[in-house]
């Protein structure tokens, strides 16, 4: 049901000189492409152009697809394109029920039917019960986990993860990289992952593309 | 995170030091204002109060019976004045404010300037062209001459307590939010509004204060025809009738303090709750 995201001849250029690109690569749904290289070559910058987020300061060429979709003409909120960051960005003044209901789409109607998909969202992590808990209260793996249930809450049909492991310690990280691939691969979203990590890239399990600084 | 370096840098309300580090002569300013207000609100209550007694010798109401009658429309003008010029003014450096980030334009120094320039210019200096020109639209003497009047002053200090915790926001809460699928409008009024309550509150709070104290603007603007508690008590600080000066001060100072303990208490009691907004 979940279609391929293909990018084709992606480039980026900041006043008129080349930052990256031009990138071609298709995801199929499941699989995850891993882009890695050195911080400032642009990988988190490509991400924001998939999201519909990139800076004015940036010029973008290129296309992106999901499935027969063109995702450039659409705005960062009908591109249903789930991103992840490295911090987990929960929203301090709603609950962690209420950081998930926000995420669920208007059209999931009776307030019974919401509140189940949450309850079954978290107890599927493992976090039953935490609904009314205060998102600060959370341990780190805690947070990051919500992060990742919120954002397939709002039923994206790709996934952009832009190093959402990297400020946690090495164990949790092991324990996080599983969660999020895990459920990537059971909702068959294709993913792209950014990373300067080679395990985060070994665990990911699919292509992986090296990114050297131009000029 | 974005919303706790935002309340931590909100401007300081009016009465405080800025910078903040001076702790010893914003609490002296602090104790100083708190002094007077309590000297005023003993006057108010007080039938005689000679010199060298330390407090009143007698304590009366009627100081207050018999304002009442006189202080309720006066009263009721400066509330209305200053939260119609509040609220314009919300809503306008709301605009200015969000346009800004959502053009992501670097803060724009062009035309600051001109923000700020009822600021530093003495009022008495171009009030009067003000009167000239609502005189020639018939306008003057009218409520909303004053607090257009008003809104001339209010809208700076609402702009320069609010610009800076308002550019602090982590604009990424907006780009989770709209990744999530939510509309520009819910990821604002949502997300990003709530999670400025507080610095939005006492920029309220610093507005109302300033529409309350103005002076020479309500007598321009309304031609002395609109009465607000200010106006009145400068008038009748010429009477050198202590008790009454001290009634209609204490009321002057009372709206803006409770205003302020309003826009303080507000957030505090809704994110109660929340930690990460503490």
């Amino acid at each position: 049901m979940n279609q391929a995201l293909r990018l084709q001849g992606v480039r980026l250029t900041v006043g008129g000189r080349s930052l990256i690109g031009p990138l071609s690569a298709t995801v199929q749904p499941g699989e995850c492409l891993t882009l890695m290289g050195p911080s400032g070559c642009g990988k988190s910058s490509l991400l924001a152009f998939m999201a519909g987020t990139l800076d004015l300061a940036f010029e973008a060429h290129g296309r992106v697809t999901v499935g027969e979709t063109d995702l450039r003409p659409l705005p960062p909120e009908a591109r249903r394109v789930g991103i992840l960051f490295q911090d987990d960005l929960l929203f301090p003044h709603l609950s962690v029920a209420g950081n998930l209901a926000f995420a669920l789409p208007a059209a999931v109607r009776p307030m019974a039917q919401r509140r189940e998909r949450i309850e079954q969202a978290l107890a599927d992590a493992g976090l039953a019960g935490f609904g009314e808990r205060d998102p600060a209260t959370l341990s780190g793996g805690q947070r990051a986990r919500v992060a990742l249930l919120r954002t397939l809450l709002a039923g994206p049909r790709a996934l952009l993860l832009d190093e959402p492991f990297s400020k946690l310690d090495a164990q949790l990280r092991d324990e996080v990289r599983r969660f999020v691939f895990e459920h990537a691969r059971d909702s068959a979203l294709p993913t792209v992952l950014v990373t300067h990590d080679e395990a985060d890239a070994a665990a990911a399990g699919g292509a992986v593309v090296r990114l050297v600084p131009s000029g | 995170m974005g919303a706790r370096a935002a309340a931590a840098r909100r401007a300081a309300p009016a009465q405080r030091v800025a910078g903040g580090r001076s702790h010893g002569a914003g609490a002296a300013l602090l104790a100083a204002a708190l002094a007077s207000m309590l000297a005023m609100a003993l006057w108010s209550l007080a039938a005689a109060w000679r010199w060298p007694d330390a407090l009143p010798s007698a304590w009366t109401f009627a100081n207050w019976q018999r304002q009442a009658g006189s202080l309720m429309l006066p009263a009721l003008t400066t509330l209305v004045v200053a939260a119609a010029s509040t609220l314009i003014s919300l809503a306008l450096v709301v605009a200015c404010l969000e346009h800004e980030s959502r053009q992501r334009v670097a803060r724009p120094s062009r035309s600051l300037w001109l923000l700020y320039l009822p600021l530093l210019v003495p009022q008495v200096a171009f009030l009067f062209g003000l009167q000239v020109l609502l005189v020639r639209l018939g306008a003057d003497g009218r409520l909303s001459a004053v607090i257009w009047a008003h809104l001339v002053f209010v809208l700076p200090y609402l702009f320069l307590s609010l610009a800076d915790p308002w550019r602090a926001f982590d604009e990424r809460y907006t780009r989770a939010a709209l990744a999530l699928g939510a509309s520009r409008w819910r990821a604002f009024w949502r997300v990003k509004l709530p999670l400025l309550l507080r610095p939005l509150l006492l920029s309220c709070a610093v507005a109302f204060a300033v529409s309350v104290g103005q002076y020479l603007p309500t007598l321009f603007a309304g031609a002395g025809r609109v009465a607000t508690l200010t106006t009145e008590a400068v008038t009748l600080a010429g009477s050198a009738d202590r008790r009454t000066i001290g009634t209609w001060a204490l009321l002057q100072a009372a709206f803006p303090l409770a205003v302020y303990w309003l826009a303080a208490a507000t957030p505090r009691w809704l994110f109660r709750r929340r930690k990460g907004l503490a």
